[in-house]
């Protein structure tokens, strides 16, 4: 069931200079919302810039939907013009999101606005039943960890440049974390480069993770075969796949990173 | 209410109303489906077929300019086969015309798949001589004269389906490539194709394309298209099928009074799903404020 239309928006919060988070009101005919799911939003009023933004959910509510956006240019940017009270055109819930059922030990890893989608994960897993392990990676000061904190049984936050915080990359706790732990799932956001080494250790440790990724977007339901994902097909081959409709998560031994 | 007339026959392709989609634009309707009617839109053009499935080009493939966006997918689709197998009874379900829009590296490869596609059951061929992606054949085919009375009459006699040409923007006189389109036999022109287009990121000092450029579509390219379609429309006598950047009820009309007897949605269907229905009933809307009761009596009326 996909929602085309308008939507409230009851809240709007500043983050931090780069991040913004909104709540808007959640729609029957939205259907079942999964984390890692998106919507397609309209970045402004006026209809221009033109194409809709994907947008991760953040958190699901019983009556809300939670949206935590990153600034990277003119559609976000006109985003943040949204007043509460006003309506929001998009068209979603889009896209595959995580599997998670059955799951009873899970790590987490996300890298600066990578993060937003695996707090909409983490929040909807039970507490008794799933053990969470969290790898959070900034480039500077953290935002949006409070829930992690609460929630993993083994928390690392990592920045670049707040040495108030273990300064580097998220691969090395993962590393450390793979050597004295076993999961039963693995759940990755965050910029391509993460992504990509990431899997080159998965990948040489013969493990499997869920990535959610992203790509410019223009349609968003899988017609106009703009974004792309290069998977593997068979065992030397390769396919397209679209990045909107077969993911955003595709699993990590089924990507070919080769840029 | 009186009962508008919103029939309107292209030279033997007669669609439900005018309003149609965008090959390229529409995968083969699947994914709209869920999200709006079928059942009222005029016709969809699928995604250009080729002879044997592509992938289409490397990432990156799109990126947005101001009332636009420039494309590179590079005619990704599963082939004229596999459409034949899977998505002709599919589309068959809705009360829509099927245009299947045929794309070949060769003259050869064209006819081939006229010939295919001449046994099944789709209501039209739209003979693709203007995709600005892909390394041999599209554009070139319908920027040389020769090359597009060539491929237009040797299709012709390949296929005695209703045949529309689909023109590339990218040439000088659009006027002499539309008449030979019609000398050779072909039923009626849709035009225009995406226009060459690109974008340079600043910062990495490449293309955002991986391909360097690609085909710019949206509002921003709709004056040029209008006035193609107004120039074209008024050197033939096939109908023709009018697209470029249509986003709302008024630049359907614009074309229409231009000269277009149906116009087709493309790059407006992602921001707004619903934009064919709009526009449509944005269409009735105009014809009932100005009392007119056939949608005929509107193309081509300019008062000039």
């Amino acid at each position: 069931m996909k929602f085309v239309g308008k939507v409230k928006l009851l809240k709007k919060q500043i983050i931090n200079e780069e991040n913004f988070s909104f709540i808007i009101e959640r729609k029957n005919e939205m259907g079942l919302v999964l984390p890692g799911q998106f919507f397609n939003l309209s970045a402004t009023k006026v209809g221009y810039p033109m194409l809709k933004r994907p947008i991760s959910v953040s958190e699901v509510g019983e009556n809300t939907i939670e949206f935590t956006i990153k600034i990277i240019g003119a559609g976000t940017k006109a985003m943040l013009d949204y007043n509460e009270g006003e309506s929001i055109e998009l068209v979603g819930p889009l896209g595959n999101g995580f599997e998670y059922y059955g799951y009873r030990k899970i790590l987490v890893i996300g890298g600066g606005i990578g993060i937003a989608p695996l707090k909409g994960l983490i929040n909807s897993l039970k507490k008794e039943t799933v053990e969470i392990h969290s790898v959070l990676g900034y480039r500077d000061v953290p935002y949006i960890y409070e829930d992690f904190k609460a929630r993993s049984e083994k928390i690392e936050i990592m920045s670049e440049n707040d040495d108030r915080y273990r300064i580097g990359y998220v691969t090395e706790p993962v590393a450390s974390l793979l050597e004295k732990n076993s999961y039963d799932m693995i759940y990755v956001c965050g910029p391509h480069p993460m992504l990509r080494s990431l899997t080159d250790l998965f990948n040489s440790k013969g493990i499997r993770a869920q990535l959610l990724m992203e790509e410019k977007m223009a349609c968003g339901i899988g017609a106009c075969l703009v974004c792309t994902c290069k998977t593997k097909s068979g065992d030397f081959g390769f396919k397209h796949s679209r990045m909107c409709k077969d993911g955003p998560m595709f699993y990590s031994d089924e990507v070919i990173f080769d840029e | 209410m009186n009962k508008l007339k919103m029939k309107v026959d292209l030279n033997g392709l007669i669609l439900n109303n005018p309003v149609t989609v965008a090959s390229g634009t529409y995968g083969f309707g699947r994914e709209y489906s869920e999200l709006i009617d079928l059942n009222q839109i005029g016709a969809i053009s699928v995604k250009g077929l080729t002879l044997e499935p592509r992938e289409g080009n490397e990432g990156r493939r799109m990126v947005e300019t101001p009332m636009g966006m420039i494309n590179s997918v590079g005619l990704q689709n599963p082939g004229v086969h596999y459409f034949i197998e899977n998505e002709i009874e599919f589309l068959r379900q809705f009360d829509t015309k099927i245009i299947a829009n045929i794309n070949g590296n060769t003259i050869e490869e064209y006819c081939e798949m006229a010939r295919i596609l001449s046994a099944e059951d789709v209501d039209s061929i739209e003979l693709n001589i203007s995709c600005p992606n892909v390394k041999n054949g599209g554009l070139a085919f319908g920027t040389d004269s020769l090359v597009v009375r060539e491929v237009v009459a040797k299709v012709r006699k390949a296929s005695k389906k209703h045949l529309i040409v689909k023109l590339s923007p990218n040439v000088t006189d659009i006027k002499t490539i539309a008449k030979i389109v019609e000398e050779e036999g072909a039923d009626c022109i849709s035009l225009i194709n995406t226009m060459a287009g690109m974008a340079i990121d600043i910062h990495g000092r490449k293309p955002f394309l991986r391909r360097g450029s690609g085909g710019l579509s949206g509002p921003a390219i709709k004056p040029i298209a209008l006035k193609m379609v107004y120039d074209v429309h008024s050197v033939v006598n096939i109908p023709v099928l009018g697209m470029g950047g249509i986003a709302n009820a008024t630049d359907a009309l614009e074309f229409i009074l231009a000269g277009a007897s149906a116009i087709a949605i493309g790059t407006a269907n992602f921001s707004n799903p619903y934009a064919p229905i709009e526009i449509k009933k944005g269409i009735e809307d105009y014809m009932r404020h100005y009392g007119e009761v056939d949608i005929n009596t509107l193309i081509g009326n300019l008062r000039i």
